[in-house]
């Protein structure tokens, strides 16, 4: 548990550019709480970019660098190991990219990263869709979705990019989401006492996108979590599931009632989505129980 | 950042660099729309007859002060250790976790706290001495509570009592396997200490008249209770063996010799017939039958005291009305009885019970016990001027005020609810009063100032220390306004069985025990506490504009900052936080 004044310090200052109920900026904010002052922000393009700073003038208080959409984790991974030949200890590097830099565009230079354990933390805000640049659709992107794209719904399902995270044999990688603001912080601070590349694949609400209220945005994460749709686990060296929350199981349409970006859902559409969460869930459990 | 050996001018040559700060946006303009922090009345509060500030106590006790929260019942409840023991917890009927998983064990709480939790006396003292004084009559748990609370408020009260002990029905009538008589003392004792004073074998009307009660006293608050019992009203009732409920109760606590051999017939579905035929059966009798004319829904008894009666062997005829008690040489045999069937709702409300033709039939019986009800003995009040109603009890207004200018009354003899927290609620209501009235206050107007919701009872803490208590007591919080999704499902705890039914039977110890500590803190850790800040820091942590700041006891609000998202008001767990529309 986090020092009350740990809990209180912040590395973000208001007066930035998101929407109102953004979740990319709470859900930085949390992670920067418990990273501190210590720790360097790589940026690429996204709505985090836009909202981490309007030239001249910067939302967060420790060092940044916006570097180019494809490449998140290799400039992470370049400026953890330069502070690593000047000498430099207890730095953390944290690279932030969205799910169209993550799911999409930098999923190879990620790999390679990955692959190569360069030693850093790797935070994918997911709002599962390109909002940034006017809500298109991304490989995470959930099946039959409304986007400005895909106006009849997406076809293919949402990628499962913890599987392909798992592939790599990282040390941690975890799920995470701001509406479980406490296991979010809890994950990030195991994730800043581990050598090596570490993946936070955080569900980020984003009302704009989403086509919902923006007050709903913090429930709408909790409604995910608690109805299975977003299991909150952890995923020690590839093979080691944990899960960290026990959701409630309250039905899935509790959740996608409240988006506009579902209305179109037939109740056959959420049955099928029902059955396909609930599946998901049996599986992860599965894993889980052989897990030690 | 001087940790990192790079200087802004190393840089500046490569690329643009951000020094600037982003708060010079102000985004607060964006909307009107800004959080308050409004704390309300918790829904059990509001079905609490005494009106405690439940939620409250729980938060304290889930900071670790149990102290305080034993504190936060006393505020309102000079008796938690016997409401945390006899209450029929109607705060549990109300308690929106009931909607979640399965109500707190509030009464389990209470009765934890009134066990465990520490009072400091020194502290508790009024701080001012008032010179007008106020008598009680009675020392019931309603003349208790208006002592209580007159003394606090620093009147000096002296409490008038007929019998050799003061306690009223709560000494002489409820069975001591459900509420030790230690345990009652202890609670009086804290109330003397107070200040009040209790002058016991004093009968009004035989050794104080009232008119010099009146002359000597600027308010008087009259609660005798009703110890008086009523006949069953069937041919038969004068013989040996038939006797009455409350009666029998009081005996068996004043020690008298009582021997039951075998079959007791006991007439009524209340407290009081559960608890005869409970006791009957602890002085000796084989066979115990309740016999009631209603069906069990209509009981008035509690729940769980039915069960516990059944469980020590009481056998219950429901839809049964004694038609005739016979006997043989002036003796009670048996008694006739006829069955019932259920008919229109009748002015109580629950269904009439209508005789079943040609359906007689007899039971043997030794003992016939009537419980079907009690009434006030008022004879002392026949020169006061007093009006009586119909029903033979003291006629009086919303805020206990009889028809006689500083005569207040309450309890049992003035008609209430005949359970102990409602009997503690109108003497609540009568200390109030009686301030206002020698203080020449609007009762009525300041009544409506600390009234809790629409129900009977007023919240003392919001009068004595209004510094600390800020919950608004006309907004109470409904199941649909919590944000459940940060709750998980948890098992309540009940209280533990101390003894088995076949070991209870054999004495009057306590029956059912207090909770561990261990259950008592999942039971805290349970509660919601329904419109309580408990700064669990959701909001704070939540805010995407960095708008929320901790405050020593709450939060404020960055308004310059804020862009009204709302997030905060519909994540709060607890419904503490509405939206407003000022800058």
């Amino acid at each position: 548990m986090m020092l009350k004044e740990e809990l209180e310090r912040e590395y973000m200052r208001s007066g930035h550019m998101g929407c109102p109920g953004c979740g990319v900026a709470t859900t930085l904010r949390l992670v920067l709480k418990v990273l501190g002052e210590r720790t360097i922000v790589v940026i690429i393009p996204g709505c985090h970019a836009v909202i981490s700073a309007n030239y001249p003038n910067s939302v967060l208080k420790v060092p940044c660098f916006h570097s180019a959409f494809e490449i998140a984790a290799p400039t992470a991974a370049g400026i953890s190991n330069a502070l690593k030949i000047r000498g430099e200890e207890g730095i953390n590097v944290l690279a932030v990219a969205g799910d169209g830099g993550t799911f999409d565009i930098g999923l190879q230079s990620l790999s390679g990263a990955a692959d190569r354990n360069e030693d850093f933390i790797y935070l994918c805000l997911d709002n599962e869709a390109y909002m940034n640049t006017g809500i298109q659709s991304s490989s995470s992107t959930p099946e039959k979705v409304w986007t400005m794209t895909t106006p009849g719904g997406r076809k293919g399902r949402k990628k499962n990019l913890m599987q392909i995270i798992a592939g790599h044999r990282m040390p941690y990688a975890a799920t995470v989401t701001m509406g479980k603001p406490l296991d979010l912080m809890e994950k990030i601070e195991k994730a800043k006492n581990i050598r090596g590349t570490k993946f936070i694949h955080a569900l980020v609400p984003c009302p704009t996108g989403w086509r919902m209220a923006e007050n709903l945005s913090a429930k709408s994460a909790m409604l995910a979590v608690e109805s299975k749709l977003f299991p909150l686990y952890e995923l020690i060296d590839g093979i080691n599931f944990r899960i960290t929350h026990e959701p409630q199981g309250i039905p899935v349409k509790e959740y996608i009632k409240i988006q506009g970006r579902y209305r179109h859902f037939t109740d056959s559409d959420v049955e099928a989505l029902q059955k396909q969460v609930d599946e998901e869930w049996e599986r992860l459990v599965e894993k889980a129980k052989s897990c030690i | 950042m001087d940790y990192i050996k790079i200087t802004i001018e190393d840089i500046k040559p490569m690329s643009p660099f951000s020094q600037g700060s982003t708060e010079i946006f102000l985004t607060g303009q964006w909307s009107s729309r800004k959080p308050l922090y409004v704390e309300k009345t918790s829904p059990c509060r509001v079905g609490c007859p005494v009106g405690n500030d439940i939620s409250r106590a729980f938060y304290l006790a889930s900071k670790g002060d149990l102290d305080g929260a034993l504190k936060v019942f006393r505020e309102e409840n000079p008796l938690p250790g016997v409401c945390g023991r006899v209450c029929y917890h109607p705060c549990e009927s109300l308690c929106n976790r009931k909607e979640f998983d399965s109500s707190i064990n509030i009464r389990g709480f209470e009765r934890f706290l009134a066990d465990n939790g520490r009072m400091n006396i020194a502290e508790e003292m009024a701080k001012t001495r008032k010179k007008e004084r106020v008598a009680i009559v009675g020392s019931g748990p309603a003349g208790l509570s208006a002592a209580y609370h007159l003394v606090r408020l620093g009147f000096p009260v002296t409490v008038f009592e007929a019998m050799a002990e003061p306690g009223g029905m709560l000494m002489y009538g409820i069975p001591a396997y459900r509420l030790p008589r230690d345990v009652l003392k202890r609670e009086i004792d804290y109330i003397k200490a107070l200040g009040v004073e209790i002058k016991t074998n004093t009968r009004i009307g035989k050794d104080i008249d009232l008119a010099s009660l009146k002359r000597e006293y600027q308010a008087l608050f009259i609660s005798v209770g009703a110890h008086k019992a009523q006949g069953i009203g069937v041919e038969g009732e004068d013989l040996s063996g038939v006797m009455d409920g409350i009666g029998f109760l009081r005996d068996v606590h004043l020690g008298k010799r009582i021997r039951l051999n075998r079959r007791v017939i006991v007439v009524g579905g209340g407290n009081t017939a559960i608890d005869c035929a409970r006791v009957a059966r602890r002085k000796g009798a084989k066979e115990v039958t309740i016999i009631y004319r209603r069906s069990m829904t209509e009981m008035p008894a509690l729940k769980e005291d039915i069960e516990w009666a059944q469980r020590e062997g009481v056998k219950i005829m429901v839809l049964t009305a004694p038609k005739r008690i016979v006997g043989t040489e002036n003796k009670v045999s048996s008694i006739e009885c006829i069955r019932m069937e259920l008919g229109e709702p009748d002015g109580t409300g629950r269904p009439r019970p209508i005789p079943i033709s040609g359906s007689e039939f007899v039971l043997p019986a030794d003992v016939v016990i009537s419980a079907v009800g009690q009434s006030p003995d008022l004879g002392f009040l026949d020169d006061s001027g007093i009006s009586i109603t119909k029903r033979g009890v003291i006629e009086t207004s919303f805020v206990t005020g009889t028809n006689v200018d500083g005569i207040f009354a309450g309890g049992d003899s003035s008609g209430n609810k005949a359970y102990v927290a409602d009997a503690i609620a109108s003497g609540k209501m009568g200390a109030f009063a009686i301030k206002c009235y020698l203080e020449g206050e609007d009762v009525q107007k300041e009544v409506e100032k600390y009234r809790i919701m629409d129900g009977s009872s007023i919240s003392f803490g919001h009068i004595l220390s209004p510094e600390t208590h800020k919950a608004d007591l006309r907004s109470t919080v409904p199941y649909e306004k919590l944000n459940t999704l940060c709750f998980q499902r948890e098992k309540r705890e009940d209280n533990p069985e101390i003894l088995k039914p076949y070991r209870a039977v054999r004495g009057f110890g306590e029956t059912v025990g207090s909770l561990n500590r261990e259950g008592m803190d999942r039971e805290i850790k349970r509660c919601f506490k329904c419109g309580t800040c408990t700064q669990c820091d959701l909001c704070f942590l939540l805010c995407p504009d960095i708008s929320i700041v901790k405050n020593e006891d709450g939060y404020g609000t960055k308004k310059d900052y804020c862009k009204g998202c709302s997030i905060c008001a519909t994540s709060c767990p607890r419904n503490v936080i509405e939206i407003g529309g000022t800058i």
